[in-house]
C-alpha cells in the first residue's frame, strides 16, 4: 500500500485511489494511520424526497442535508447506494477561503461523467475551509463540508467508481438482419454495451476533398428540368434556375445524391416557357467541403 | 444553468404576452459562446431547406435509397463547424418523399464506432424493419429497411432508436423526415414543392468551440438554450404572398413547444401524426410536444410586402433564446393561386369496438422512470394485443413531467384527457403519441394493424425512454 500511496499524485492513477478509498470503507483501514473516511449518502425516493444525508436511509427530513465536520487528509465517500435508478453526483459548489482543484471539481465539462445512478465517488480534502457540495442534477441536494487542522498533502482528486448499475447485454441473435455485419476497421472489438454514446468529431477521417462533377448536362422534361451528371461522393447539391440575362431565381431545390452517376430533376412550370436558361449549382460533402458553383445552360424550344 | 436562463425570461412572457419582440441581445450559449461581435440574435439567417434524397433506383414499385450513418460537420454558428452524428453525415438527414402503395428501401451502413438502428416512427412497418430497440447495425454493417408505405399520406419522420443512447444519437443530428404522400392529397391541391415546407424544431446549447453541449438530466430531460429549425438558429424564410403548407416536427429531447403566430394570427391546421384530419381546424396556440407533428396552412396573401410575422413558442419554459421560432418574411407582388383548404379533407375509417382495457401508471419507480412499476426489458412481453383489435389504453401520469407516450407501428385517437376537452384536432385524426402532462389521465384508442410483432412503446422524453420508460408489445 505504502508503494502505491508513493505513485498517486501521477494521473492515471485514479483507479488505485478509487481502489484505496474502497478498501478504507471496507475494511475500516485507516490510510497512513490518523486519516479517516467519512461517508454522505444520497437519499432518493422518487421526485419530491431527495436529499444527501450522514445516514443512510429512504426518507428524507424536510430540509435536511448533510453536514460534516473532518480534519484535514480525511476523505468523504459519497455512496449513491440509494439512488432509486436516478443519476446523481457531488458537485463542487463553492469554497472559503477559495480552494482551486475543488472549485474545478465540476459539474464536469461534458456533465455527465460524475453523473451516476449507484456507486461512490470520494474527495480527500488537504486544506482547511468550507466546502459547499450539491448534486447539480437536483439542486436542492446540498451539504457543507468543514476541514480543520493543518494543511496535508492529498493524493490527485480523481477518485470516481464506476457506477453499479449492471450493463445491458446485446443480445446473441440478431434475427431480423440479412446482411452480415462485417467489422469495419474502426469497429469496437468489444460488444457495444450501449452505455456510453462518444461526442461526435472524433471519428471521421480528415477530408478536405470537395465533391467533383464530371460531364453534367441539362435537359428539358416534362416536369421540368433534369440534370445529369457524375459526382465524386456523396453530396447535399443546392440547384436553381433563371433566364439566362436575368438575376430573378424561378426555382430552387434542395437535393442529395450518393455518389455516381446520377439524375436530379428540377420540377417548376417556370421552366416549360420557350427561352434561354442558366441552372447553377454547388455541392457540399459530409464534412462540410464546398464545391464551386457551377453553371450550366437549358435551352427550352 | 440553462434552466435557469430559461425561468428569468418566463417571467416576462408572462408579464408581457404580446410584447414578445425578441431583444437584439438577447443571450444565449450560442452567443457567449460564438463569442460574435455583435450580440446574437435570431433571424439572422435564411431557413434552411432539408436535401430531398434522391433514388439509387427506381422501378415502376420501388424507390431504393442507400445513407450511411455517420460523423459530418454542420454549419450551425457562423464561422463554426459543429461535429454531428447524420445520415449521410447531415443534420437534419436527408428526407424521403415517398408514395403510398410504392415500396421503399433504404440501405443503412453504420460507420459510427457504436450501434446504431433505424424506426420509422408512425409508419406501419413490419416488426423486424421498425427499428426495435434491440434490433441493431452493428458498427461497420449494413441493413436493408423495407417500408411498405401502405398507409394514408402522413408526415413520418426516422431518427436512431438503438436502446439506451438516443437522448444523445438525435440530439447530436440522427433525425430526419420521411414525407408519405399520396393520391387524395393530389386531389386536394395542398401546396406542393417549395411551398410545402418540412421544419424540424430541436433545442440545443453550444460549447465555445461551436460545438453542441449536452449535459444528462434523467428527470427533466435536456433543455437547450438555444432553438434550431432545419439546424439554424431561429431563422427567417421569405415567402410568397400565397398559402403555404408548413409541417413541424418536435424532434427536440425532451422541450415541449406552443406554437403561436405574431397577434396570435390563424393557421389552419390540417393534418397531425397520423396525417390528414378528417377537416380543417383554425388555431392559434398548438401545443407540440416531442415526437408530434402538425401541418398547419399559412395564408401569407392577406400579409403588405415587407412585413414580418414572428412564429413563437410561447409554451410555459420558454424564454429568451427558446421564444422566437422563426420569422416569414413577406415579398413584394401577388403569386396567383386558386387553393382554398377544402372544408372536408379525410373520411374517417370505421373502427372494430375495444375489446380490452389497460391501464398504464407513468412513475418514478425503484429503478428510474417505470410505466406500472416496470423498466425497460428485452426478455419481457409486457402485453399482448390481438391483430386487427382494438382496446383502449389509459396512460396516468404519477409525476410532475410530461411523458409523450409513444406506440411504434400502430395509430391512436385520443378519447379524453383529464386536463381539459381534447383538443378539436386531436379528436379529427390519427395520432402515434401523445403528451400526458404531469398529474393528468390521457384515455386513447389504439389499433393493432396491419401487422404482428414485437413492438414497443415508450415515453418520448429521450432522457426517459433511455432509462428505461418502454414496455414491449407483441401483436399475437
Amino acid at each position: 500500500m505504502r508503494t502505491d500511496r508513493s505513485r498517486l499524485r501521477r494521473p492515471g492513477m485514479a483507479a488505485a485511489v478509487a481502489a484505496l478509498a474502497v478498501a478504507g470503507i471496507i475494511g475500516g483501514v485507516g490510510v497512513a494511520g490518523a486519516r479517516e473516511n467519512r461517508t454522505i449518502f444520497s437519499v432518493e425516493n422518487g421526485i419530491k424526497d431527495k436529499c444527501f444525508s450522514n445516514t443512510e436511509k429512504t426518507t428524507c427530513e424536510t430540509g435536511e442535508r448533510a453536514d460534516l465536520t473532518i480534519r484535514t487528509g480525511d476523505t468523504v465517500v459519497w455512496n449513491f447506494k440509494n439512488a432509486n435508478g436516478m443519476p446523481h453526483n457531488a458537485a463542487s459548489k463553492s469554497s472559503t477561503p477559495a480552494n482551486k482543484a475543488w472549485n474545478e471539481r465540476g459539474p464536469k465539462k461534458d456533465g455527465i461523467t460524475d453523473i451516476q445512478a449507484g456507486g461512490t465517488t470520494s474527495w480527500t480534502f488537504g486544506e482547511e475551509g468550507e466546502y459547499q457540495f450539491f448534486c447539480s442534477v437536483h439542486p436542492t441536494m446540498v451539504g457543507t463540508i468543514t476541514v480543520e487542522g493543518e494543511p496535508v498533502e492529498t493524493p490527485e482528486p480523481t477518485p470516481t467508481e464506476e457506477p453499479e448499475e449492471t450493463p445491458t447485454e446485446e443480445p446473441e441473435e440478431t434475427p431480423t438482419f440479412s446482411a452480415t455485419p462485417s467489422p469495419s476497421p474502426r469497429a469496437t472489438a468489444s460488444p457495444d454495451d450501449h452505455l456510453n454514446t462518444p461526442a461526435p468529431g472524433k471519428v471521421a477521417k480528415a477530408d478536405t476533398t470537395a465533391p467533383r462533377f464530371q460531364q453534367l448536362r441539362a435537359k428539358t422534361v416534362r416536369e421540368g428540368a433534369k440534370l445529369n451528371f457524375w459526382i465524386s461522393e456523396p453530396a447535399t447539391l443546392q440547384v436553381s434556375a433563371r433566364r439566362k440575362g436575368s438575376k430573378r431565381t424561378l426555382t430552387t431545390a434542395t437535393l442529395h445524391v450518393g455518389l455516381g452517376t446520377r439524375s436530379v430533376v428540377l420540377r417548376s412550370k417556370s421552366l416549360r416557357a420557350k427561352g434561354t436558361y442558366t441552372i447553377e449549382y454547388r455541392a457540399v460533402d459530409a464534412m462540410a467541403n464546398k464545391s464551386l458553383a457551377g453553371t450550366t445552360t437549358l435551352k427550352v424550344k | 444553468m440553462v434552466n435557469g436562463f430559461s425561468s428569468i425570461a418566463l417571467l416576462c412572457t408572462i408579464a408581457a404576452p404580446d410584447v414578445l419582440r425578441p431583444r437584439k441581445a438577447t443571450v444565449t450559449s450560442a452567443a457567449i459562446r460564438s463569442q460574435a461581435k455583435s450580440p446574437f440574435a435570431p433571424f439572422q439567417r435564411d431557413l434552411p431547406r432539408i436535401p430531398e434524397l434522391v433514388p439509387n433506383i427506381s422501378t415502376r414499385t420501388r424507390d431504393t435509397y442507400a445513407m450511411t450513418v455517420r460523423e459530418g460537420l454542420a454549419e450551425v454558428l457562423p464561422g463554426f463547424q459543429t461535429p454531428i452524428y447524420g445520415y449521410d453525415g447531415v443534420y437534419p438527414g436527408p428526407l424521403i418523399r415517398a408514395k403510398k402503395g410504392r415500396e421503399v428501401v433504404v440501405r443503412q451502413t453504420n460507420a459510427l464506432p457504436f450501434d446504431t438502428n433505424v424506426h420509422l416512427h408512425g409508419g406501419y412497418v413490419p416488426a423486424a424493419h421498425d427499428g426495435h430497440p434491440m434490433d441493431v447495425i452493428a458498427a461497420g454493417g449494413s441493413f436493408d429497411y423495407h417500408y411498405p408505405n401502405e398507409q394514408d399520406a402522413a408526415t413520418l419522420w426516422y431518427h436512431d432508436h438503438a436502446h439506451g443512447r438516443t437522448s444523445k444519437t438525435l440530439y447530436y443530428g440522427l433525425v430526419s423526415m420521411y414525407l408519405l404522400e399520396d393520391e387524395l392529397e393530389t386531389e386536394l391541391g395542398l401546396p406542393q414543392g417549395e411551398f410545402d415546407v418540412p421544419l424540424v424544431l430541436a433545442d440545443h446549447a453550444f460549447n465555445k468551440d461551436g460545438s453542441f453541449r449536452y449535459a444528462e438530466n434523467v428527470d427533466i430531460g435536456f433543455r437547450g438554450d438555444t432553438l434550431l429549425v432545419n439546424g439554424a438558429i431561429s431563422p427567417r424564410m421569405a415567402v410568397q404572398r400565397r398559402r403555404y403548407r408548413l409541417r413541424f416536427l418536435n424532434a427536440s429531447n425532451a422541450r415541449s413547444y406552443a406554437l403561436r403566430l405574431g397577434n396570435a394570427r390563424a393557421m389552419v391546421q390540417i393534418a397531425g401524426d397520423g396525417g390528414l384530419l378528417s377537416r380543417p381546424v383554425p388555431r392559434t396556440n398548438i401545443p407540440l410536444h416531442p415526437a408530434e407533428r402538425v401541418e398547419v396552412v399559412i395564408d401569407f396573401s392577406q400579409y403588405g410586402p415587407g412585413e414580418e410575422l414572428t412564429l413563437y413558442n410561447v409554451d410555459t419554459e420558454a424564454g429568451g433564446g427558446t421564444t422566437p421560432i422563426m420569422r416569414f418574411d413577406i415579398q413584394g407582388g401577388k403569386a396567383s393561386e386558386d387553393f382554398r383548404v377544402p372544408t372536408r379533407l379525410r373520411d374517417p375509417e370505421p373502427l372494430p369496438a375495444p375489446t380490452v382495457r389497460r391501464r398504464w401508471d407513468l412513475a418514478l419507480g425503484s429503478a428510474a422512470w417505470q410505466i406500472n412499476g416496470l423498466s425497460w426489458d428485452p426478455n419481457r412481453i409486457d402485453v399482448r394485443p390481438r391483430l386487427g383489435s382494438t382496446e383502449v389504453w389509459t396512460f396516468v401520469n404519477n409525476s410532475g413531467r410530461v411523458h409523450p407516450m409513444h406506440l411504434h407501428g400502430f395509430l391512436f385517437r385520443v378519447l379524453e384527457r383529464t386536463s381539459g376537452p381534447v383538443e378539436l384536432a386531436d379528436r379529427l385524426g390519427w395520432k402515434d403519441t401523445v403528451g400526458v402532462l404531469p398529474n393528468e389521465t390521457v384515455t386513447v384508442l389504439a389499433w393493432f394493424a396491419p401487422y404482428k410483432g414485437k413492438y414497443v412503446f415508450h415515453c418520448h422524453a429521450l432522457e426517459h425512454a433511455d432509462k428505461a420508460m418502454m414496455l414491449q408489445m407483441e401483436i399475437v
